[in-house]
């Protein structure tokens, strides 16, 4: 009785499988680039997390020795405090920046296009390099950005940019703003073109003044995209790197540390010594840990979807 | 809609042309193989055109790496001679900057090492040649090295393995104090007199900063750099006492990083004066050295090899001179650190002989590399002063820099085979320096911080013997 | 009467903001074209001064000389044309087909693209880079290309993927049952149709590949003719004489940002409407 109902569920597959031949042709390059090129690397790091490697040598193995040095790891559990940080503070600011371009730049007013080109600018251009003009710009000796205020007289004296932790982060996530207000400014324009104008008439015809309708129309009919592009940001803001490397290279200290500049650190910067295994169990760890805290907020932030 | 067919239509269009052209181009042989990206000046290229022309007959060409962040007109020259001195063998050279510990390893994993390449920043002879990636060089030793050459150049034990020799330091590299003597005197101080003790050196960095006005400062203390207390705690406690580099007490054959709290918390008072040059917590040393040329610094620590950087490389607008670095008044400073620099090793592949023939000319042949870049070297011949070209090039601080006479170079650094779990004592206390300069009181942490890392790192020398990687004598 | 100078008051609030907020963007951009024409001890000592007062437009002869910017420039074209072809090309296929059919293994792949998602490049680049290497794939700008494509995937197949979901399925089935084969659909009638966000794609995609720069540069650390712009240009902070040569470096930000400069500026108008098409969803 059991192997009827099994081969015929198997026949089934099997034909519904035969009948998507050209779409599994069409996929192919995509599945083979997924597992050679995401899936692999994965098994690999997964792999090598559990030995003592050096990246050329015999490979060691340890166990689970190097998730148990990782968990007592305080450096290590700053920098994922360090990405916590950048993940909340750069979409705080990202979003409400983009957000209210987007709104302006949404009404129709001579210069209209090229305001948007121009906003978009500072994206195009490759983060690893400006942000070692940042860095020159907010020096505190001569720097730029200290000179400007003090002539504007709102400092009388050179403000450390780079002098504490709290200071850096806030260069980062200025550097960040202005370098991605313009990305996701264009992606809030697309979710609002999908708002009728009849929506906004009938509110005027109502009497709503311009906050009224923004909190209760905009943001609202807005919903899922409204969340998907926070998404998009708080990982990003997550996965942070040539910025924080080019602007502060984890310092003063480590108070700058992210994930990302850790795990290259082990990875690239330890050469000769053994570290490629701890590395890889530190990867391992990150990954989750970034998996996590998307899926949490796309969890919390559900109801918005209309 | 038209107008996106065009688009891509030239998009394929431009891409078909340019791959047309382009790829052609990138791969022939034509015997000048070595890209300029590696940034050799026009006139070494040329050189190198018309000697490979005219050999024309059987040709080796041998690669070496360095690690470097221009191209070293003392290499240069002294490649360029060899390449006309005979035929056989055509010698080619590219430096690489921060990457370089990136770059071998990629190298040597994807089998494309070169021929000789330099060991530094993190890559040491022992690994390689354990690995078998080396052959010896005791044959290139040759009677006029063994003459000429200080005989601490072959002592270090990291350059040998099983007995064979595989390395030969041609550069003595310590740290000095460089001091602006155009400050000194502004600041009413004896430009003739820098400071012996460690105690006036922190008053004179004071007195310059006082005088500076914010635009000037007494002392710089670049903690951009990672290694930064290996130049300036090491090797004041070197001279001073057994504990040698990462703290390793040479005596006792054990760790005591205690030994370097006196020095750590001397900066730490430099910065409560605030005689350090702002921004010193992420300061990276070419700002550093481009501020100090420039006249803003007083004082800092610096390698004996800058001073040929200083005169050629760049633009040096102040006087300036190195001193020993200043020890406390309580102490007294024997044999300042130094190490053999610019270890240069022939790897283990199809060109073996000729990259060693090239190797027993740099060797006997430094005289020529210090015409041009003057730096203190092994082979005495070459620290002669006047062959140092002293007068056209503005060479200054040249006393101490080529003074070697006060070097020890150590036999044994245990910390370059340790494998350490977790930051190293670089990194804790930059941490905790920047600590400090938030205004904690960092004295309790301070200790807390040795009692960890002397624990960490006498578990990591255990691992490192229990796996064989450093020999039971060398630490007896 | 109160609307208009209400409306007039808004207009002048709206410009002077504006203006602020493209000044603040454009500014750092201008210190770095004034900085590239300084020395480079002028730059690193700082100071108020944007344009140097002596200018040194060598450094852009150096750095393109020092940098062999020619080749540089070539590769970067030649590594993002071709990266974004093949990503056009691969990703299209794949977003729609899963747009349209439910096929076995529909919510694996889906879920596998949405952990891709989350994979930081330092974690995987050591392997692909291993890999890559035993594929012999490290010699040409195929390795880098085809990498890139690769890891560009899971990002585009779902946005292409969202697009298709909003284009009516009627259209398919009125050519399927003209005898249109699934891939003839494709290629004939949902192309033309995908042409926005196959634009969006395409300069999306275009700037990341431009613009990268960890994988490019652990590819050709060695490789210096196969560099493209990104690392080429940072590397040349390392190539100046003892002190690192931060000016020629900015002279070769500036020369490679403009050729992304133009083909934005130029296209900026297809880019945007791909975008306001109704290119996101969900």
């Amino acid at each position: 009785m059991a192997t009827v109902k099994g081969n015929g569920r198997k026949k089934r597959l099997w034909a519904e499988i035969k009948g998507y031949r050209q779409q599994y042709l069409m996929m192919t390059p995509t599945i083979i680039m997924v597992m050679m090129f995401g899936i692999y690397p994965l098994l690999y790091v997964l792999y090598y997390s559990f030995f003592k490697y050096d990246g050329f040598s015999e490979p060691l193995f340890i166990g689970l020795r190097n998730y148990v040095r990782l968990f007592q790891d305080s450096t290590y559990w700053n920098s994922v405090k360090n990405t916590l940080q950048m993940g909340v503070a750069i979409p705080l600011v990202q979003i409400p920046c983009s957000l209210l371009l987007a709104v302006l730049l949404n009404q129709k007013f001579r210069g209209q296009s090229l305001a948007r080109a121009v906003i978009f600018v500072p994206n195009i251009t490759s983060t690893a390099i400006m942000a070692i003009v940042f860095y020159f710009m907010f020096a505190s000796y001569n720097g730029i950005i200290n000179g400007v205020l003090m002539k504007l007289g709102v400092i009388d004296r050179a403000i450390e940019w780079f002098g504490n932790g709290m200071m850096a982060k806030t260069v980062i996530v200025l550097f960040c703003t202005w370098s991605g207000v313009g990305f996701y400014m264009v992606l809030f324009l697309s979710a609002l073109q999908s708002i009728p104008s009849e929506v906004y008439e009938s509110a005027k015809v109502d009497g709503a003044n311009k906050v009224q309708t923004f909190f209760g129309i905009t943001i609202p009919m807005m919903g899922s995209m409204f969340q998907t592009i926070t998404a998009l940001c708080i990982m990003n803001a997550l996965k942070l790197f040539d910025s924080v490397k080019a602007l502060t290279n984890g310092g003063p200290g480590n108070s700058t540390e992210v994930m990302t500049m850790y795990i290259y650190r082990y990875f690239f910067e330890t050469m000769g010594t053994a570290q490629q295994g701890y590395a890889s169990a530190v990867s391992i760890l990150s990954t989750i840990l970034v998996m996590v805290i998307t899926l949490v907020y796309v969890r919390c932030t559900r109801k918005m979807n209309y | 809609m038209k107008r996106m067919k065009q688009f891509y239509a030239v998009v394929m269009a431009g891409v078909l042309v340019l791959s047309a052209t382009g790829c052609g181009g990138s791969k022939t042989g034509d015997g000048t193989t070595t890209p300029v990206a590696s940034g050799e000046n026009a006139a070494s290229t040329k050189n190198k055109t018309e000697s490979s022309m005219v050999a024309g007959g059987v040709k080796t060409e041998i690669r070496i790496w360095t690690k470097g962040s221009g191209p070293d007109e003392g290499i240069q020259k002294l490649i360029e001679a060899f390449n006309e001195s005979q035929e056989e063998v055509q010698v080619t050279y590219e430096y690489y900057g921060e990457n370089y510990t990136s770059v071998v390893q990629m190298a040597i994993s994807g089998d494309s090492a070169p021929d000789i390449l330099e060991c530094s920043g993190g890559i040491t002879v022992q690994t390689l040649a354990k690995q078998g990636s080396l052959v010896p060089v005791e044959d290139c030793v040759t009677d006029v090295v063994q003459e000429n050459y200080n005989q601490s150049a072959f002592t270090p034990e990291e350059f040998y393995l099983n007995g064979e020799l595989y390395s030969v330091p041609v550069r003595v590299s310590a740290y000095r104090l460089l001091y602006n003597k155009d400050l000194f005197e502004k600041a009413g101080l004896n430009p003739e007199a820098p400071p012996q003790t460690l105690e006036e050196m922190r008053e004179y960095a004071q007195k310059i900063t006082e005088a500076g006005g914010g635009e000037t400062y007494g002392f710089g203390l670049p903690l951009g750099v990672a290694q930064i207390w290996e130049r300036v705690i090491d090797p004041i406690s070197y001279a001073t006492s057994d504990v040698q580099r990462y703290g390793w007490n040479n005596v006792t054959k054990s760790y005591d990083f205690g030994a370097n709290k006196k020095y750590f918390e001397f900066y730490v008072d430099l910065m409560r004066d605030g005689s350090l040059f702002p921004g010193y917590l992420t300061l990276g040393i070419d700002t550093l050295r481009a501020n100090f040329a420039a006249g803003t610094i007083g004082m800092y620590i610096d390698g004996t090899w800058m001073p040929g950087s200083y005169a050629t490389q760049i633009d040096t607008k102040c006087n300036w001179d190195a001193a020993p670095i200043p020890v406390f008044a309580e102490d007294r400073a024997d044999k300042y650190w130094a190490e053999g620099g610019v270890n240069w090793v022939v790897t283990n592949g199809k060109n073996v002989e000729a990259a060693k023939k090239f190797y027993t000319f740099w060797l006997e042949n430094q005289t020529i590399a210090n015409t041009y870049m003057p730096v203190p070297r092994n082979d005495a011949r070459a620290n002669d002063l006047d062959a140092l070209g002293v007068e056209d090039l503005n060479l200054q601080g040249v006393e101490y820099s080529f003074k070697t006479d006060d070097l020890d170079i150590p036999k044994f650094e245990p910390h370059k085979f340790i494998s350490l779990e977790g930051d190293d004592r670089n990194t804790v206390f930059t941490n905790l320096f920047a600590k400090a300069a938030e205004g904690t009181d960092i004295s309790a942490a301070l200790d807390v911080a040795v009692e960890d890392l002397n624990k960490r790192y006498t578990q990591g020398l255990k691992d490192a013997v229990a796996e064989g990687n450093i020999a039971e004598e060398s630490i007896k | 009467m109160s609307k208009r100078v209400n409306h007039r008051r808004d207009m002048i609030l709206l410009y002077t903001g504006l203006a602020i907020v493209i000044f603040l963007l454009i500014f750092p951009l201008i210190y770095a074209v004034g900085g590239s024409f300084k020395s480079t001890e002028e730059f690193l000592l700082g100071g108020m001064k944007i344009f140097p007062d002596i200018w040194h437009p060598e450094n852009y002869t150096k750095a393109w000389k020092q940098a062999n910017f020619a080749r540089y420039t070539f590769n970067s074209v030649f590594f993002a044309a071709a990266s974004v072809l093949g990503i056009i090309a691969t990703t299209s296929m794949t977003g729609y087909t899963m747009s349209r059919c439910d096929f076995p293994g529909k919510r694996i792949l889906t879920g596998t693209f949405g952990f891709m998602m989350f994979l930081i490049g330092a974690v995987t680049l050591f392997p692909i880079f291993q890999l890559c290497r035993k594929l012999g794939l490290l010699d040409s700008i195929w390795g880098m290309v085809i990498t890139q494509i690769a890891t560009a995937q899971p990002f585009y197949c779902i946005l292409i993927l969202g697009y298709c979901n909003g284009i009516s399925k009627e259209i398919d089935e009125a050519a399927r049952i003209d005898g249109a084969s699934f891939f003839n659909v494709y290629t004939t009638i949902m192309l033309p149709i995908m042409k926005p966000i196959l634009a969006t794609t395409g300069i999306l995609a275009f700037r990341d590949a431009w613009n990268n720069y960890m994988m490019p540069l652990a590819f050709t650390l060695s490789r210096s003719e196969l560099r493209p712009l990104t690392v080429g240009v940072v590397l040349l902070k390392d190539q100046g004489d003892g002190v690192a040569a931060w000016s020629t470096m900015l002279a070769g930000t500036v020369m490679s940002i403009a050729p992304i400069l133009v083909v934005y500026l130029f296209l900026n108008r297809y880019f945007i409407e791909g975008i306001t098409a109704g290119a996101i969803k969900g």
